[in-house]
């Protein structure tokens, strides 16, 4: 029965921590404009996430060590760097997106400016990463995540023609008043978004914080493997209830506020304050998650003391990096920036730094001195190279068709 | 050391450089826009605007039904009237072509006129709110408004020469 409840526990926190602010503004965003027409690309770019956190997983519950740990000791300092570097600017910048991300959610019930929000914010997440148990933070904020299932509702409410939703699935096919670069711009914003690097570091190291063994593998993999599909469906929600209400009176999402907009139409209050709920801990939980993410990636890389597994006092200069990547994520959205141009910035980014920061997993997943057995078998390396194809063009792709498409605005 | 003052040493020329292919290919500020360039711009802001009052529309019904709560109305109006400002501030200091003044004139005409439109939706509904009264004449004002900007869109990217002339 315990068992049954660890892995009901993590599934259910999987769902509900899947989705970040990237998700929600890029779902909604393209909802809005190409209808469910890019639904496959979030269907594959789930199934990348379950394929490389599944692997990044093993080699946690294998060897005991986070991948960071071992990418540097397996391809060498210059390889580390580069892998440390690229998935921390990004790591950071999804950072300061989610706690913006956070302050925008409290502003929709309180009005109080952004920028006014963002400090008490930063005391709040730095103040959880310092205190609170790993496990209560995640069940907690995985939990009130969940609350983002009212999308699903609200679609179901909505009454839309679901042979219409399938066939724009099916068809792969944009609306004819938008062209094939912008198109191509949000089919990697949401493959980005789907598989951002900091998920596996946040997923590996947690591993290692919940002490995972060989024996824990079932469970993790009951975590990715269901978890993370069913999170990918709440995506698919998000961008379903934005096709239905907000495509026909063509609004282009550019606010949170906005996003939220179809569940009220379909569930009244109750439902908006669901989704609200939802936005502050899917946002607060992915604004824990990246932070813990940068520290640890640091940590692993030099070989410090990490983790909340340890007093605070033996992992000193983790959770300095933790205080110091605070201060930067409040210095930069005290400055006005808007988080959610953060947001799409780093889920641009995201994507460049994808080869950089899966290559690694692959090549560690695959050592059987880490592994043993358990070693990267003939699918995973099948479905690994794919990825890591897809991968290496949407990296080359992104940044050329940000600067083309004005960030989406259009060509 | 020496690599530094290799790149300061570059560093000059080359912005020199950039700042000039950017002038040579009209980035300059107070050059005309090609007509295909004026033409994209115009239909950004436009749709900006359209999509602004599209918000402003479903905040406004679900006020009126008690489907939404008052602050969250209030903060979507906001967020269009800034989404919608700051894609028409942009705009605004673009030179449009010489032969498109007019038609510039017009799309700048129906922006402000949406401003107006998004800002009187925000100030009903903060204060003194709605009654359902209120809530149909603007749903009534944002559609014809935004049925306007439609067909001005249309016109801006099918003939640009006849937007503003009468």
């Amino acid at each position: 029965m315990k068992k049954v409840f660890e892995v009901a526990l993590g599934i259910l926190t999987a769902i509900g921590g899947f989705v970040d602010i990237g998700d929600l503004v890029f779902n909604a965003q393209t909802g809005a404009r190409f209808g469910m027409s890019l639904a496959l690309v979030t269907l594959i770019g789930v199934l990348g996430i379950c394929v490389f956190a599944e692997m990044s997983g093993r080699v946690a519950a294998c060897s005991g060590r986070a991948t960071f740990d071992l990418v540097r000791e397996r391809l060498g300092p210059r390889m580390g760097v580069l892998n440390l570097v690229a998935s921390v600017a990004v790591t950071l910048m999804t950072f300061i997106a989610e706690i913006g991300g956070v302050a925008l959610a409290i502003m929709l019930v309180t009005s109080i400016s952004e920028v006014l929000i963002v400090p008490f914010i930063g005391v709040l997440v730095w103040a959880v990463l310092w205190r609170a148990k790993f496990t209560v933070m995640e069940n907690v904020l995985g939990f009130l995540g969940l609350g983002l299932v009212a999308f699903a509702i609200a679609l179901w409410q909505l009454g839309p023609s679901w042979s219409d939703l399938a066939s724009q699935a099916a068809t792969f096919d944009k609306p004819g008043k938008e062209d094939w670069l912008t198109y191509a711009y949000f089919a990697i914003g949401l493959f980005g978004a789907a598989m951002t690097p900091y998920e596996v570091f946040f997923f590996s190291s947690g591993g290692v914080e919940e002490k995972w063994t060989d024996k824990s593998l079932g469970i993790m993999r009951a975590n990715v493997l269901i978890g993370f599909p069913l999170g990918g469906l709440l995506s698919l929600s998000i961008a379903g209830c934005a096709a239905v209400v907000l495509g026909p009176l063509e609004v282009d999402v550019a606010a949170l506020s906005q996003v939220g907009l179809p569940a009220a139409v379909a569930l009244g209050k109750i439902g908006l304050a669901f989704v609200i709920v939802g936005f502050v801990a899917a946002t607060f939980g992915a604004a824990c998650e990246t932070g813990l993410s940068a520290g640890y990636s640091i940590a692993q890389f030099f070989g410090w003391q990490w983790g909340k597994f340890v007093r605070p006092k033996q992992a000193a200069r983790f959770h300095l990096v933790l205080i110091l990547a605070t201060l930067l994520a409040i210095g930069v959205l005290m400055t006005g920036v808007d988080p959610i141009l953060v947001t799409e910035i780093s889920v641009v980014f995201s994507a460049v730094a994808l080869p950089l920061t899966y290559f690694p997993i692959l090549v560690v997943a695959n050592d059987r001195d880490y592994l043993g057995e358990h070693a990267n078998g003939m699918l995973s390396n099948t479905l690994g190279t794919i990825f890591l194809v897809l991968v290496v063009v949407a990296a080359v792709a992104a940044i050329p068709l940000m600067v083309i498409t004005h960030m989406g605005a259009g060509v | 050391m020496g690599g530094r003052s290799r790149g300061s040493t570059y560093a000059g020329p080359l912005l020199a450089l950039l700042a000039g292919a950017a002038l040579i290919s009209g980035c300059g500020t107070g050059r005309p826009s090609s007509t295909s360039a004026w033409q994209s711009a115009s239909d950004r802001v436009l749709g900006t605007a359209i999509s602004g009052l599209g918000t402003a529309r479903i905040a406004v019904e679900q006020e009126r039904r008690n489907g939404v709560f008052h602050t969250y109305a209030v903060v979507t109006a906001t967020d269009a009237i800034e989404t919608t400002g700051k894609e028409i501030s942009s705009y605004q200091v673009a030179q449009p072509p010489d032969a498109l003044h007019s038609a510039n004139a017009a799309v700048g005409d129906a922006l402000d006129e949406a401003t107006s439109l998004l800002v009187e939706v925000r100030v009903t509904l903060a204060s003194p709110g709605l009654t359902a009264e209120s809530a149909s004449r603007l749903v009534k004002r944002i559609d014809a408004l935004r049925d306007k900007l439609d067909k001005l869109d249309k016109a801006v990217e099918k003939s640009p020469q006849s937007v503003g002339s009468r």
